[in-house]
């Protein structure tokens, strides 16, 4: 029985302040990013050393803007949904600060929003026809996991990294290879021109029977190997080492994820988080779905990257079973995916 | 200043224990090391004698994770910040000069002069695979009494 | 008309329900660093402790810094989402000149005294003229020795307020110097809402109002050396 409910999603949690409305959870009404209205022209974009400054002052023109969009006011709005973690503390204190006001001051009721979920159900948006059940490897900057999502508000997860993230291993070899921040898409970038079987990089915990990754001792290697060519002051072939490592990655993503997927005998593989704009992971996961006949889902670009839209989605199905948050809400930056 | 070798993470555990059964309250321990050195790993165990029951993660991402155990911990990571300015906008300098919780900030050499006095600082070197020397040293009181404990308790 | 105050630039969190000669109802504690947790909550409470319901607010004022960011930032987000929502003015108050209303008597030095960490201090002077607020030495960050100085070279009746007051007055041989008892140092909403009413023909606009950062960027500062 469809009620036609009217979900408002708030999103600060990083760069980005983002605000949308969706309708009965899969009908995106408006998704405004802050990039998006030139509040901060006078910097010329996004100046990171002030990034944190930029929700302040995006937060209400970015809410407005998703409102007007959608063609619709405040009262219209059934429920707000909100970021809560996991993310940069003063980042995520901003839309969560915001979201609590606007509850109190509309009485509407509150949902609180793990962003890592939310980067899930982005897909429930860009693909009308998903429903669970189904497996989902997360990767983001921060988390590495994957994630039996069997219904709507019923998850396990099945695997998750030991150590560092694979964003965090892309950032810090790039890092350390001198490539600008953020590193994943610049390494993208660069491993088009270089040969992927060039150096064999260690792919850890390969075999041992579980879906859990671990990227500290690849990211180790490939400092070693830098730091070795240096010393015997040998020439790099950086385009060779972005592609050798991106392969590594992708590699043992691929495997663990293929894995899973027989494990728990789905037959539909998602793909979530910033990380899944990186063309040789979205490449690899396609390519070895398809051989096993498994349907492969990823989100559109612009519901890849932090939005609020994702947020407004997952909101909206918490909701549906009573998941709400009070007014006492905090910020919970270290925030994962723990069920 | 005091040097322990490690050989184990069972090894590094039962230092960290050690210093957060003598931790006071407004103490700042300057993790420094490599990557992969083990300063997450440092920061872990800490937080288990406090008695903190979530999950301790590298904050390389999120700057900063708040930890509530016997007393708050605030865990920084500085590795990915690069100005001054971006220490006041995370509000850096009024957690490190609270007098409520721990501070623990790893790759805190980026920002050296950006630490209170009497920090206590704790190095990590990379001697192989397993192997770890951490060393700990500092001015003032709240280090010397800190690395006295330390001293006493392993041997 | 009816103002919701709104002060969390410090440890000291406050909410206060005002008219211009009646403060309805407060709150006001020394909370931990952030008041994330608790400020809906406390301005839902206020309200009710006011007997008012939000739809008869005219107006939400904010304190605007400098303090901690954070604080001011959670502060402002609360402040502009009630102000859009409700449709009402929206004020903005800077921090230590509201803590000045303490002490809005004739002749005497009033000097507002923020932490700005690393052992510095936000300060300003003020002087009431005829119960209006009238600035003396403007607004900046200097160490606490400076700000002692400074206060004692004055050689005048002055009393000193804010977090910080206590640690400049320590080492003063009182003499023209009065530090404020706390809790007439302490910032507190009632003192926003009096800022809100003493320019009340000032109203910000919420789309664009920020808080008041004071130590900028260095990025900023760079911007505008490139483009002078």
């Amino acid at each position: 029985m469809k009620n036609k409910i009217v979900t408002l999603g708030i999103e600060s949690s990083c760069d980005e302040t983002a605000a949308a409305v969706v309708l009965d959870g899969r009908k995106l009404l408006s998704n405004i990013i802050s990039t998006q209205i030139p509040i901060h022209q006078k910097y010329g974009g996004v100046v990171p050393e002030i990034a944190s400054r930029k929700h302040i002052t995006s937060i209400m023109p970015v809410i407005d803007e998703a409102l007007c969009k959608a063609e619709i006011n405040l009262e219209h709005i059934d429920e707000i949904a909100v970021t809560y973690g996991p993310g940069l503390q003063g980042a995520l204190l901003v839309g969560l600060s915001a979201a609590k006001a606007l509850a109190f001051a509309t009485d509407k009721p509150l949902i609180g929003v793990n962003h890592l979920e939310g980067h899930i159900f982005a897909n429930f948006l860009s693909e009308p026809s998903l429903e669970p059940p189904f497996v989902s490897l997360v990767v983001s900057g921060g988390h590495t996991s994957l994630v039996e999502v069997e219904d709507y508000n019923k998850f396990s997860l099945m695997g998750e990294t030991r150590d560092d993230a694979a964003g965090e291993a892309f950032d810090k070899v790039a890092r350390v290879m001198g490539l600008p921040y953020p590193g994943g898409p610049e390494i993208d970038k660069l491993a088009k021109k270089g040969n992927p079987m060039a150096i064999d990089f260690p792919k850890a915990l390969r075999n041992n029977g579980d879906y859990d990754f671990s990227f500290s001792g690849l990211k180790s290697a490939v400092l070693n190997y830098l730091n070795q060519k240096k010393l015997k002051k040998e020439d790099v072939n950086k385009a060779d080492v972005a592609a050798s490592f991106q392969e590594a990655v992708v590699e043992i993503l691929t495997e663990k994820a293929m894995k899973a997927m027989e494990r728990r005998r789905m037959n539909t593989l998602v793909l979530a988080g910033g990380v899944a704009a990186n063309s040789a992971l979205g490449e690899r996961l396609k390519t070895e779905a398809k051989k096993r006949n498994y349907r492969y889902i990823s989100p559109t670009l612009n519901l890849c990257t932090d939005n609020a839209a994702m947020i407004a989605c997952r909101g909206y199905f918490q909701a549906r079973e009573g998941h709400y948050s009070d007014l006492y809400l905090n910020a919970e930056p270290g925030l994962s995916l723990v069920y | 200043m005091i040097s322990f070798t490690t050989n184990s993470e069972n090894e590094t555990e039962k230092i960290a224990a050690i210093v957060g059964k003598h931790i006071k309250r407004g103490t700042t321990l300057a993790l420094m090391g490599d990557l992969g050195a083990g300063k997450t790993l440092f920061t872990k165990h800490i937080a288990k004698t406090l008695e903190v029951k979530s999950e301790v993660t590298s904050p390389t991402f999120n700057l900063m994770n708040v930890y509530e155990g016997i007393c708050p911990i605030y865990h920084f990571d500085l590795y990915r910040l690069d100005n001054v300015s971006e220490l006041y906008d995370i509000g850096f300098y009024e957690y490190v000069e609270s007098d409520e919780g721990i501070s623990v900030i790893e790759w805190a050499d980026k920002f050296r002069s950006e630490l209170p006095v009497n920090t206590v600082n704790v190095n990590f070197e990379v001697l192989d695979e397993n192997s770890r020397r951490i060393s700990f040293s500092g001015k003032g009181e709240i280090a010397e009494d800190l690395i006295e404990m330390l001293g006493k308790g392993i041997d | 008309m009816l103002v919701l105050a709104l002060e969390t630039s410090s440890k000291v969190s406050s909410v206060a329900v005002a008219e211009e000669n009646r403060l309805l109802a407060e709150i006001t504690s020394e909370s931990k660093l952030t008041h994330s947790k608790t400020l809906v909550a406390h301005i839902e409470k206020v309200l009710d402790l006011a007997n008012k319901d939000k739809k008869e607010l005219d107006a939400v004022a904010v304190s605007l810094g400098p303090g901690s960011f954070t604080g001011l930032r959670i502060g402002l987000a609360a402040a502009k989402a009630i102000a859009y929502a409700l449709n009402i003015k929206i004020y903005g108050a800077p921090t230590l000149q509201s803590l000045a209303y303490h002490f809005a008597v004739p002749n005497l030095r009033v000097v507002s005294l923020m932490d700005a960490q690393k052992g510095m201090v936000y300060r300003e002077h003020y002087k009431f003229n005829g119960g209006k607020l009238q600035i003396i030495e403007p607004l900046s960050v200097v160490s606490v020795e400076e700000a002692r100085r400074e206060v004692l070279s004055k050689d005048e009746d002055a009393v000193l307020l804010g977090e910080k007051a206590a640690k400049v007055y320590e080492g003063i041989d009182k003499g023209k110097i009065f530090l404020a008892p706390f809790y007439e140092r302490m910032p507190r909403g009632a003192l926003i809402a009096r800022y809100a009413f003493q320019h009340f023909e000032n109203e910000d606009n919420l789309m664009t109002l920020e808080p008041l950062y004071v130590r900028r960027s260095e990025a900023e500062e760079l911007w505008e050396k490139r483009h002078g």
